[in-house]
């Protein structure tokens, strides 16, 4: 068999060399050199172009960029100073006021500037440019949520707050942040949830400090009304903690 | 990983879009003679041809085939057909038996199971044809083809034109799978066209390729080591400096399978068997003296791979991994998406419009639009209007189609890369 099989082989090789033998010159063979050339120079136009319309629209892009953080800052500065006064005069007539504008400053905290975080971390953008824009995320969240607790406290608010640690490296934690944007969605501007990624405690000492401030170990965990819970919460548990801090929501029944 | 993922991708997009470029440039440079070429239907002369059909289990489409045989517009007494009963075990050989019963043009070879390449090699040697043509047992030639491929070869005239290929649909699609693959060869009818301007052929379908015996004699026959002799034997001629010609209005009409499985298994077989003829004859890679076959067809091919592999990686990383993670997200939620369905509001503002990643897109884009293009002219090409098959294979064409094939394309490399061999 064995045998065989080679003297086949061999008399295929001999059959190649006969065939190689009558190979002849060819008698129509050309390159179309041209367009192997134009074709490589429509390609790099198409590049470039794509390129090219790429740059101006991220001029653009950073220009709305900058819009949209200065509309953050006057928004914040106008709540601070909405709470300062209302503290200063204990006047509690503020406090629909404060409850309105909060919500509204949260919503478009979520609307925009999660937005910009996207936008940053889809980029090739340079790394200290967008670890600038993760800080004051972080940071802009977590002043969002100082206020929102204080002025909770303060008029009695019927909101539950919620600090939410995530990484980008844990596995499960999209799947958290699911859950957390479905009762956001289910519950409106009762529910405001403040996202904070571990992974700039390095550079964000604020977030260092609230970390060891709740103990955090493991990702993601999940703080509401200052109670912690660990690993990922599901949706009928999370369901009945939010109920028990609400005052007459239909979504409880 | 990431910085190299993204290299990766560009390169991917360069490297398509610069042969789609190269291919409508080509199609321009023919444009004219695209659109007035109409195949004579009077060659100058008549000279005998032999028909070979090789059957195995063919019960089901073998009488249409011959049928389509005693139907070809050609003097009977200048035909010849071997009809080779490859030892079916099915009742082939009766079907056969007793059609071509009075019928002196048809004669049938029955032998033990060999292969096709084998059979046809049996019923070559005694094919006295200055030409010849094989028909798979499962294909239907067009009454006018044969005459439109001789007109061909006498209008070339050109002794070292070896092969003449036809212009493949396939028959009557029914199921979304065979109008999908209806779609798919008015394509390659296109692109074997263009292809054929520059010399670049390199599959004589098993369908009625037109061969001229004296040269495939000469070459040794069809490979019967190879599970797709029609690539062999292309590659074969095109490594001999021997010129392949597709006529393109030379109709045959296929049996495309039915059912994935099938179809899994006839790709499996194409793909593999290109694989193994790509690198049987590597030699011609990148080699001028094939011109444009060497310097484009070849890299094509091999670049072919490449980029299905590197497509279907991207595939998963971009498509499959989150859509997993969307599954488990409904799961999280139970499925319960009223909630986000009634607080989604459509806000189209333009930051959202700018988020869209401009650069990646536009040459997607591009590389659709002349998709596209190629698509539509294939239709006019093979005088077929786009709603025959209806909207809805559309779909699964631009969408799936090309995922699919490059999936059953990744699977055979790895199969040829553990070296199993596959039979016929």
């Amino acid at each position: 068999m064995v045998a065989k099989k080679q003297s086949i082989k061999t008399e295929r090789k001999n059959e190649k060399i006969k065939e190689d033998s009558e190979t002849q010159e060819s008698t129509f063979r050309k390159i179309s050199k041209d367009k192997y050339v134009v074709a490589g120079i429509i390609t790099l136009l198409i590049f470039s172009l794509g390129i090219t319309l790429g740059f101006i629209i991220e001029d653009y892009r950073y220009n709305l960029i900058e819009e949209v953080n200065m509309n953050q800052d006057i928004n914040y500065l106008s709540l601070q100073m909405q709470y300062l006064f209302l503290t200063s005069f204990s006047n509690l007539d503020n406090c629909p006021m404060i409850s309105a504008t909060l919500k509204a400053a949260v919503t478009d905290l979520e609307e925009s500037l999660s937005k910009v975080i996207a936008y940053e971390e889809e980029q090739e953008v340079s790394e200290i440019r967008r670890e600038l824009v993760m800080r004051r995320y972080a940071l802009d969240n977590l002043r969002y949520w100082l206020l929102a607790v204080e002025s909770k406290q303060k008029c009695n608010l019927d909101i539950v707050p919620i600090i939410y640690f995530y990484s980008t490296k844990c596995p499960s934690c999209p799947n958290q942040g699911t859950v957390l944007t479905f009762f956001k969605n289910k519950f409106g501007e009762r529910v405001l949830v403040f996202p904070i990624n571990t992974e700039l405690k390095q550079q964000e000492p604020m977030i260092e400090i609230i970390m060891s401030q709740f103990d955090i170990e493991k990702l993601p965990t999940t703080i509401v009304n200052n109670k912690k819970y660990e690993g990922v919460v599901g949706q009928d548990q999370l369901q009945e903690i939010i109920c028990s801090h609400l005052n007459n929501a239909a979504e409880c029944q | 990983m990431d910085l190299l993922f993204n290299i990766l991708l560009w390169v991917v997009y360069a490297i398509s879009l610069y042969f789609s470029v190269f291919l409508v440039l080509v199609y321009f440079d023919n444009h004219n003679l695209f659109k007035k070429e109409r195949s004579s239907l009077n060659p100058k002369e008549e000279p005998l041809v032999t028909i070979i059909v090789p059957a195995y289990n063919e019960q089901k489409t073998i009488l249409k085939t011959l049928k389509s045989i005693e139907n070809i517009d050609y003097p009977k007494e200048n035909l010849e057909v071997f009809v080779i009963d490859d030892g079916s075990k099915d009742k082939t050989k009766e079907i056969i038996t007793d059609y071509i019963k009075n019928k002196s043009q048809f004669r049938l070879i029955s032998h033990k199971n060999m292969g096709k390449a084998a059979s046809m090699n049996k019923a070559l040697s005694k094919a006295k044809g200055e030409f010849f043509a094989c028909l798979d047992a499962d294909s239907f030639v067009d009454p006018q083809t044969l005459k439109k491929m001789l007109s061909q070869y006498y209008n070339e005239d050109n002794p070292n034109l070896a092969i003449i290929t036809p212009a493949m649909k396939v028959d009557t699609p029914k199921n979304l799978l065979q109008k999908v693959q209806w779609l798919e060869y008015l394509v390659i009818i296109l692109v074997a066209r263009i292809t054929s301007q520059l010399d670049s052929l390199y599959v004589a379908p098993g369908p009625f390729s037109l061969y001229r015996t004296s040269i495939i004699k000469k070459l040794g026959g069809f490979d019967p080591t190879n599970i797709t002799e029609d690539q062999e034997i292309a590659y074969r001629v095109q490594k001999h400096n021997y010129q392949i010609k597709q006529c393109f209005d030379g109709y045959v009409h296929t049996t495309a399978p039915k059912k994935l499985k099938p179809f899994y298994k006839q790709r499996r077989r194409w793909y593999l068997g290109s694989i193994k003829c790509v690198n049987q004859y590597k030699s011609m890679i990148a080699n001028k003296k094939y011109g444009d076959f060497g310097l484009m067809q070849m890299i094509k091919n091999v670049a072919g791979y490449l980029l299905a592999i590197a497509g279907i990686t991207f595939a998963f990383y971009l498509i499959f991994l989150p859509a997993l993670n969307w599954l488990k997200n409904l799961i999280m939620i139970k499925f319960n998406v009223f909630p986000y369905l009634s607080s989604w509001k459509l806000n189209l503002n333009l930051l959202n419009l700018l988020l869209i990643d401009f650069r990646k897109s536009s040459l997607i884009v591009f590389i659709f639009i002349i998709g596209f293009f190629l698509f539509y002219q294939a239709h006019r090409n093979a005088n077929e209007k786009m709603t025959k098959a209806g909207f809805i294979p559309l779909i699964p064409y631009f969408a799936f189609y090309y995922l699919l094939k490059g999936i059953i394309l990744l699977l055979s490399l790895f199969e040829f890369a553990r070296g199993k061999k596959l039979k016929w």
